[in-house]
């Protein structure tokens, strides 16, 4: 135990590059920082008032943000696009019929929008007026029913649920992608600088194996909270920053132990397919076989589809599934109150799971971390996953 | 520690790689296989370390009190593979101290003990690089301290000569004479036979997965029946022709005017051929020279192609 202990120790703080991410992590803040910067001086310095040139009659007026100077159809249009050239006109409004109008401009900007968002309001107004409708009767029209929508699971598992569901299945997917980039890299570059041999002589392919699934795993998941944290510093910012319109999160702990226990053992369990397979290959940028370590993709491209119906057969099916548990429980457990017996059934197949995919990874692992040149093919992986002797 | 091996066979699908060696080591010597590409030398050591298995024969250890140990532990051993490789991104004594806890030391020995041997290898100053950035040779010396951070009972080394030039071959060589200083059993493997000759104490020469010739250099010259080279300097000029071979000169080659070199059997007496030349020549100087290990293992690979 202890050397599988000292494996993983190694494995974890090579990955842990503390200066680097200190530096990656304030960058990113700072880029976070800077696009909130940006999107509230372009709210902060958006044109205040438009002069708008206008030509013909219009039936109504528009509200205090448009200017307008209405000219008879004997000035030359030509003299008011040279104003508008010169920018001392912002545009010009020809009324082509009571409801028909161009608009003519230097440039474009966000004004524009709202300008035909008030002649279609103003041109409602006419309509319903002509109609004899009030404005009452137009919103009934408009909203016959009232429904409002109680989530009873808000009260097990916390506010923003549907946000806190996307945001467990992301990051466990965020998990997995990191180990796989991680195991693939420390596998091969183990065989490529070949280390095998010499640590063959201190450790068995177990210890390992474990050591190398256990390390891997501990870099995934602090990988995971690191981001976690990033994410809650920047939403907290948004909140403080935004008048209040962040909307705080609420969510109960035991729901995060939930999340988070499915969330290591099914990042331990794809850390060991990751593992053994990572030793069959001798070179990631030329193996046929790196595209079966893109299969993780499933689970999260399926828990996307299903993320609607976090209750439905597909979504409980799949949770129970030891491959797609990290991805579907985690967002099911965040989205809805999940039946305990499913919960618990889940967790028994993941730990059984764990168990199996651990002992055909070493077997993989075994047959082939010390073989360079050809790799094996499917049936050479097959046979020696079935071989429990060495 | 001792090591015998008897009769040991190695196949891997239509390579025989290891066919029926045997050889004992004795402790505290250092034990050299030599021979060409695939003869057999890596494959050897790979089994006594028990990386691989053997299909047929036995291979089998005993310590200082005299206990038989048919595997060895960790702890026990030093491996230096012939396809060197430590972590290229990690700093040096991180690495030799993270492989010295593997082998069962304690953090604070495995730090006391790197730090000692990158002295001796002067690379103190360098212990927190990356080993990407040394010379080869100076890679080449942290895998050897890699190898046997953890004073080792017995050390295999697989070509330790390998991609090192003369200064650092000798310092290769003072470094192994140190370990046998300290009681420690070394086996090697090599193709520097000038290096292994002067360094080893017993030898086994292998071709083809076959042991031909094995022993101390003594036994090996013996056994390889190459004759000495005896080169004589007359006073008067000869020619190679006045000399006739016989059982005793297996040849004669004149080197210039007043120089002969004789090649002679195994078995011929030098004074008794010195005396019956003085009576017809004068001599002014001679000279013998053994055979090499180099030329033994030449011939030997020559006469089993």
């Amino acid at each position: 135990m202890d050397k599988v202990l000292l494996v993983a120790r190694w494995e974890f703080m090579r990955n842990f590059k503390w200066k680097q991410e200190l530096i990656g992590y304030f960058l990113m803040l700072l880029i976070y920082a800077a696009i909130f910067a940006v999107q509230m001086w372009s709210q902060s310095s958006t044109q205040k008032t438009v002069n708008l040139a206008v030509i013909g009659q219009l039936q109504t007026e528009l509200n205090s943000k448009f200017v307008p100077s209405s000219l008879d159809t004997s000035v030359e249009e030509q003299q008011l696009f040279e104003k508008m050239a010169e920018l001392s006109l912002d545009g010009v409004l020809k009324v082509e019929q009571s409801d028909e109008f161009t608009l003519y401009i230097a440039q474009q900007s966000v004004w524009q929008q709202e300008l035909e968002q008030a002649l279609i309001a103003d041109q409602k107004d006419i309509l319903l007026r002509a109609m004899d409708i009030s404005p009452e009767q137009l919103k009934k029209l408009q909203n016959p029913i009232s429904l409002t929508f109680v989530n009873q699971a808000e009260e097990v598992v916390g506010s923003s649920v549907k946000v806190l569901g996307l945001l467990a299945a992301i990051l466990s997917a965020m998990a997995v992608f990191t180990s796989f980039g991680l195991s693939l890299t420390s596998v091969t570059q183990e065989k490529q600088h070949r280390i095998t041999e010499q640590l063959l002589t201190c450790i068995s392919h177990q210890q390992w194996v474990d050591g190398k699934a256990l390390g891997l795993c501990l870099s995934s998941i602090k990988s995971l909270l690191t981001t976690c944290f990033m994410m809650a510093i920047v939403f907290t910012g948004i909140a403080v920053f935004s008048d209040g319109g962040g909307e705080s999160m609420h969510v109960s702990a035991t729901v995060v132990i939930q999340i988070l226990i499915f969330c290591v053992l099914g990042v331990l369990f794809w850390n060991y397919v990751f593992v053994g397979f990572a030793a069959t290959i001798d070179d990631p940028n030329h193996s046929g076989k790196t595209g079966l370590m893109l299969l993780p993709m499933l689970p999260v491209m399926l828990v996307f589809i299903v993320m609607g119906e976090p209750n439905g057969q597909v979504a409980k099916v799949l949770s129970l599934v030891p491959l797609t548990a990290i991805s579907f429980m985690p967002m099911r457990i965040a989205s809805m109150s999940v039946p305990v017996w499913q919960v618990g059934l889940s967790l028994v197949f993941l730990i059984a799971g764990v168990y199996y995919v651990r002992l055909f990874a070493t077997r993989v692992f075994r047959a082939h971390i010390t073989l360079f040149g050809k790799e094996p093919d499917w049936a050479d992986i097959w046979r020696s996953m079935l071989k429990s002797n060495p | 520690m001792q090591l015998s091996v008897k009769q040991i066979r190695k196949q891997y699908a239509e390579v025989l790689a290891v066919d029926d060696v045997s050889f004992e080591v004795k402790s505290g010597e250092i034990f050299a296989l030599l021979g060409p590409n695939g003869a057999g030398k890596s494959s050897t050591i790979r089994m006594l370390i028990s990386l691989t298995y053997p299909d047929t024969g036995v291979i089998s250890f005993t310590n200082i009190e005299g206990q038989k140990i048919t595997k060895l532990v960790s702890g026990d051993f030093g491996y230096l593979p012939e396809e060197r490789g430590l972590y290229q991104e990690s700093n040096i004594q991180d690495t030799l101290v993270y492989m010295g806890q593997l082998k069962g030391m304690t953090k604070a020995d495995a730090l006391e003990q790197a730090n000692m041997w990158l002295t001796s290898f002067d690379l103190a100053e360098r212990q927190k690089d990356q080993l990407k950035t040394l010379s080869k040779g100076n890679q080449q010396k942290v895998q050897l301290i890699s190898a046997i951070i953890h004073r080792p009972k017995i050390v295999f080394l697989d070509e330790p000569f390998s991609g090192l030039d003369p200064v650092n071959q000798e310092k290769v060589i003072s470094f192994l004479q140190l370990l046998r200083q300290q009681g420690t059993t070394i086996i090697l493997s090599a193709h520097q036979m000038s290096l292994v000759e002067k360094l080893a104490d017993r030898f086994m020469l292998m071709n083809k997965g076959k042991a031909t010739l094995y022993g101390s250099i003594k036994d090996i010259r013996q056994a390889a029946q190459l004759g000495t080279n005896l080169t004589v300097t007359f006073s008067d000029p000869v020619s190679s022709g006045s000399f006739l071979l016989t059982e005793q000169i297996m040849q004669v080659i004149s080197l210039d005017t007043h120089t002969i070199q004789f090649t002679l059997a195994p078995s011929c007496h030098v004074p008794q051929l010195l005396q019956s030349m003085l009576t017809e020549h004068q001599i002014e100087s001679l000279q013998t020279e053994q055979p090499s290990l180099h030329d033994i293992y030449i011939d030997s690979v020559k006469g089993a192609a």
